[in-house]
């Protein structure tokens, strides 16, 4: 396998769950307030750890997108703090990458200049330097035969790993994901879902990962945010113990299944509350 | 060649038959010449007044093409500015229609007033006729950027000016070609309402110099357009619509 990060790989991976102190992220009575008056986040309380897959389920209107936009500082908060690595959220852009529900593709540039766009908005790289680095992601996600393609050109699977690979080229230490899969067709979702995890053992960014699917989120994570609506508050934090590496025939085992139920109540149980 | 046979065919067959059909009706319903000539009469005209027309057509299009290339110059520049928020599109969007709906025809006897009836003042009536299409199309491509792409950039810490060039402006490149488009066309209507107003100053010197000069010729049933009944200029009501029509036919020939 292409490792385009040696350098960092170990480091951040095997110290993820056991160094003591504080958290990575650090969410505490987050509330978000809009200025109807509505209150779409209410008192959200959050400890991550380096290397957490931590997946936002609920049904619509219960602010998973909006928690990703918070702590993205994309969007500010009405009470509450987050920190991220010891900084604010609009400090931390650096080492967070976001990826959309459409592959934000930028229709002029092509495949290989789309990769790049991070790395050239923040400067400090030369152009040749751009270009092998992205050659190597797209490498990485097995698209280094269209790097000279337009988006229009590719399927909507492809946007979305041509977005993985433009995302993943700053090296974040964070993943914000807004339900990147919810488009495509569930072959493809399966794929893709098998691509992150086995680009997570790379560099071991920890994520968080907005989705509807649940038998995804039990796929990828290790815990899972049960949102409820109105307001949106975490409902129950569900725990997946599967070890990484996982493989696509995890989808078919027992536990997989049980632990895909378990979740589902509970989204049935946020649901029946509204 | 097969292909290229299935791309002509259709065209080639239209404009042979509006040409027939153009032909036909001349002779068959009898049309006096100086109602409507028949193409061969037309294309004789053009034929035998081919310096006149040439030397017009290049007066003419030199206007148009200067007041379109300084309309879209000034019109990126304002739609540029116009972008930058709300506030300046709601104070100042409202001039721009109003350049767009006040008649050419009712601004370019102004222009040609106060900067005088030359080629500059012709130039600057093409360029306020080009200016709105190029201003509301780009600003409409400069603000419509799909938030999702706009967080991209501000997750990379992108400056403004990154924001602009990397991403606002190339988003409004379509936009942009649909006002070239537009006002590619409109161009020459501009400068040939300038040139009516100012050949009335007896200055100008594109199609209408031509016009009156043709017009000052005895009657020849070659002549698409008739003179005023004592072999004067026709009024200018009549004129203008003929003298547009003329003068679109001669752009075509040439």
């Amino acid at each position: 396998m292409i490792n385009p990060h040696p350098a960092s790989t170990t480091a951040d991976g095997q110290t993820a769950r056991s160094t003591p102190g504080p958290p990575f992220i650090t969410l505490r009575d987050v509330t978000k307030t809009w200025p109807n008056g509505t209150t779409v986040l209410s008192q959200i309380q959050m400890d991550v750890a380096k290397g957490d897959f931590i997946s936002l389920i609920g049904p619509s209107g219960c602010g998973k997108s909006t928690l990703l936009r918070l702590i993205s500082g994309l969007s500010p908060m009405s009470t509450g703090f987050i920190q991220i690595d010891g900084m604010i959220p609009e400090n931390a852009r650096e080492i967070m990458s976001f990826i959309f529900q459409d592959a934000t593709l930028l229709p002029w540039r092509t495949v290989s200049r789309n990769v790049e766009l991070g790395l050239e908005l923040q400067g400090g790289e030369t152009r040749t330097g751009r270009s092998a680095k992205a050659r190597e992601l797209l490498k990485l996600v097995g698209l280094e035969s269209v790097a000279d393609h337009y988006p229009r050109q590719l399927s909507g699977g492809m946007k979305m790993r041509v977005s993985i690979a433009r995302a993943l080229a700053i090296r974040p230490k964070i993943l914000l994901m807004d339900e990147p899969f919810g488009a495509l067709d569930e072959m493809t979702r399966d794929f893709l879902n098998e691509e992150v995890l086995r680009l997570r053992e790379v560099d071991k960014f920890t994520t968080f990962f907005v989705t509807h699917s649940v038998s995804e989120a039990v796929f990828l994570s290790n815990r899972i945010m049960v949102l409820k609506a109105n307001p949106g508050q975490i409902h129950r934090e569900i725990q997946v113990p599967f070890p990484n590496p996982r493989v696509a025939s995890l989808r078919s085992a027992p536990e997989f299944l049980s632990l895909v139920g378990e979740v589902s109540s509970a989204l049935r149980a946020v649901k029946s509350q509204k | 060649m097969n292909a290229f046979f299935r791309t002509w065919i259709w065209p080639v067959a239209v404009f042979l038959a509006v040409i027939l059909g153009w032909a036909g009706a001349c002779q068959l319903f009898k049309i006096p010449p100086y109602i409507l000539p028949g193409p061969i009469a037309v294309l004789n005209a053009v034929i035998e007044r081919r310096e006149n027309l040439w030397f017009a057509f290049r007066v003419t299009a030199f206007e148009a093409a200067g007041g379109y290339v300084l309309s879209i110059v000034a019109g990126i520049i304002i739609a540029l500015f116009f972008a930058q928020s709300a506030a300046i599109r709601r104070s100042l969007y409202p001039y721009t229609i109003l350049l767009q709906t006040v008649p050419i025809v009712a601004i370019a006897p102004l222009i040609l007033m106060w900067f005088g009836s030359g080629t500059r003042s012709v130039m600057l009536v093409a360029f306020i006729i080009c200016l709105f299409p190029i201003i509301a199309n780009t600003t409409q491509g400069l603000i419509s950027v799909p938030r999702n792409l706009v967080d991209l950039f501000i997750m990379s810490n992108a400056s403004k000016m990154q924001m602009l060039l990397d991403l606002r402006l190339p988003h409004a490149v379509p936009n942009l070609f649909i006002g070239l488009r537009i006002s590619g066309g409109i161009s020459v209507i501009g400068a040939i309402t300038g040139e009516l107003f100012a050949s009335s100053n007896a200055v100008g010197q594109g199609g209408p110099w031509l016009f009156d000069h043709l017009c000052q010729q005895p009657a020849s049933d070659r002549l698409p357009v008739r003179p005023g009944a004592d072999g004067q200029r026709p009024g200018f009501p009549l004129l203008f619509p003929r003298g547009l029509l003329r003068m679109a036919a001669a752009a075509q020939m040439a």
